[in-house]
């Protein structure tokens, strides 16, 4: 059964391969989007807990915006004032307040920017990727500036080293560098939050305020009370992350359809080239059914095809979704908010194995008409046929 | 049965290229690092502006094309020569060949150097025959006092036409420096004359490799 079935397969080798071909690019489509769903809620899950902060309390405006650009080390436009960290250390709920003072720098003549943040070492309970790789803990003086990886490697600094800010005109010392950690951590300059509030001229200014709780459960209350600071809002991880798969949920809902689009025409791929085998080969499971081939062999003759055409493709676009993934992936980061470091595609087998089982069913589901249609055919067909 | 066999081949050819570059990506995790003192591997230059450079270095140049010399063949020459581990600019290099109808008219090459404040990133033309044709920084960080004698125009002109045998040293080939901007204005000369050993390297190497080559250029 199983050669007739190859046999069967290889006699169009071009319509097959075409129909396999519809197959796979339905099958990596969807490999690709539930992967990178998955992917996608792990690493900024992920993010976010390494923030290490359950509530960010920024200036007033759009609240997420803020709070992807504090966690994206980008400056805001607007600042808090430094009575706010005061109010905020005195709430109960809060564990740690760390002030952020952050600016960027762009450097026209080098078509680069040049990212500072300026931070008291309350931060460091809030960073456990704080690493020192090499170089003295904190800053000791106020001209010390501990450099990420990326900006260290990008500078050619070692501790010890002299640094300059051409724009703000002032000479550092390099104090550290700082271990990858893989955030935008890796490209910053980081000085005293002093020094950053003289260098831009925001004496008693704030970009932000990271917060961690005394008890996560608190966090409704706590940020009730903290709401109630002039000048300030208060955007929890938890709806920033609620916010932000809301967003994602949707765009992959839309993908979704199309893919289910996708899936839909291939189907019909398959419907169509297994009606055209039964109108070709009405002679042949005609003379099958003379010499005592029951309906439900036919029948499954028919499914077994299908099987092996979609089964085919089911592989091939697994191995389509692991070869394009990539590219894909480098396109969708484009468009989604707060793309998490690191890689999105999350393909495994327990996103393969439900992809290959829908487009098996699709495959089966198409074989049935035309699989019928081949097993009522009558037996004295033959005669007609010759 | 040949068919079914044939059949059996092509699934199972098929199920190996799915699974043997299989992925776990959302497990991926940094590697540890060791806790050492060495500086940060330097990331490749990027050239920032190849139009206004070319124009700049090569006034008569129409494109660029960029070749590719992996160079670990002659890396312990290299290194013997360079007195330092090659970095990440060096090999493999990049070589933008720049081109006037179709001929070429010279290279240009782009390193980044540690000077005294920070990273300084220098293009430098150069002639089919191994000479400096012209310096240009295009990113520094250095102090006004500084930057203006390494950005000014009598100094990168005291490169031109030197070679790779020169010494590049400030107050022999070079000309003297205010003692502010000496440290970085020679680890400028060190690069451009690093970059022109590499170039002679990959030039030999190029040319062994392809014969015809030097007679197109």
């Amino acid at each position: 059964m199983l050669v007739l079935m190859a046999r069967n397969l290889w006699r169009h080798p071009l319509r097959n391969g075409l129909t396999l071909a519809g197959i796979a690019v339905a099958m990596g489509v969807m490999v690709c989007i539930v992967s990178f769903g998955d992917g996608y809620r792990q690493a900024l899950r992920g993010e976010l807990d390494r923030a290490g902060v359950q509530m960010m309390l920024v200036p007033l405006g759009c609240p997420y915006d803020a709070a992807v650009r504090v966690l994206k080390n980008q400056t805001l436009e607007n600042s808090l004032p430094a009575s706010a960290l005061v109010a905020v250390r005195r709430d109960p709920a809060v564990a740690v307040a760390a002030p952020l003072l952050m600016a960027a720098l762009p450097r026209q003549n080098d078509r680069r920017t040049d990212l500072w943040v300026g931070l008291d070492d309350t931060a460091l309970q809030l960073k456990p990727w704080w690493q020192v790789r090499a170089g003295q803990a904190w800053f000791n003086h106020a001209h010390d500036v501990i450099l990420g990886s990326d900006a260290a490697a990008l500078e050619m600094r070692v501790p010890g080293d002299k640094l300059y800010s051409p724009e703000i005109k002032q000479e550092f010392r390099v104090a550290s560098v700082l271990n990858r950690s893989g955030t935008s951590d890796d490209s910053v300059f980081f000085v005293s939050l002093a020094t950053a509030q003289q260098m831009f001229a925001q004496s008693n200014r704030l970009t932000a305020i990271a917060v961690r709780l005394k008890d996560p459960t608190l966090q409704r209350e706590a940020a009730t009370r903290l709401q109630r600071i002039p000048g300030a809002q208060v955007v929890t991880m938890t709806e920033m992350m609620g916010t932000f798969l809301n967003l994602l949920g949707a765009v992959r809902t839309l993908v979704l359809a199309v893919a289910s689009i996708a899936m839909m025409v291939s189907a019909l791929t398959v419907l169509n080239t297994l009606l055209a085998a039964v109108l070709e080969r009405a002679n042949e499971f005609a003379m099958m059914r003379a010499i005592g081939a029951s309906r439900a062999q036919v029948f499954g003759l028919l499914l077994g095809e299908s099987m092996a055409l979609t089964c085919c493709g089911g592989v091939a676009g697994a191995g389509l979704a692991l070869v394009a993934g990539s590219p894909i992936e480098a396109l969708a980061k484009d468009w989604v908010p707060l793309t998490p470091g690191g890689s999105l595609l999350s393909i495994s087998p327990s996103t393969v194995l439900p992809c290959f089982l829908l487009i098996l069913g699709v495959g089966a589901l198409a074989a049935v008409y035309p699989a019928w249609r081949a097993a009522r055919l009558p037996p004295a067909l033959v005669t007609k046929l010759g | 049965m040949r068919l079914g066999f044939r059949l059996l081949v092509l699934v199972l050819a098929l199920a190996a290229f799915a699974a043997i570059p299989w992925r776990k990506a959302s497990h991926r995790e940094l590697p540890p690092r060791a806790h050492t003192w060495a500086a940060e591997v330097s990331p490749v230059c990027p050239w920032r502006e190849p139009k206004p450079d070319l124009l700049a270095l090569f006034p008569t140049a129409t494109n660029y094309v960029t070749e590719t010399c992996v160079l670990s063949s002659v890396t312990s020459e290299l290194r013997k020569r360079l007195g330092r581990q090659m970095n990440s600019d060096e090999n493999p290099l990049r070589i933008y060949r720049v081109r006037k109808e179709g001929q070429c008219v010279g290279s240009i090459l782009v390193t980044r150097v540690k000077a005294e404040h920070g990273g300084v990133e220098i293009v430098t033309g150069i002639e089919p025959g191994g000479a400096v044709h012209g310096v240009l920084i295009q990113s520094q960080r250095e102090p006004e006092p500084i930057a203006e004698v390494i950005a000014s125009a009598a100094f990168r002109a005291a490169f031109v036409g030197k070679g790779a045998a020169a010494p590049f040293r400030l107050g022999d080939d070079l000309p003297e420096v205010p003692a502010v901007a000496r440290p970085s204005a020679q680890s400028i000369a060190d690069g451009v004359h690093s970059q022109l050993i590499v170039l002679s390297f990959a030039e030999v190497l190029l040319a062994n490799a392809d014969p015809g080559l030097q007679h197109a250029r």
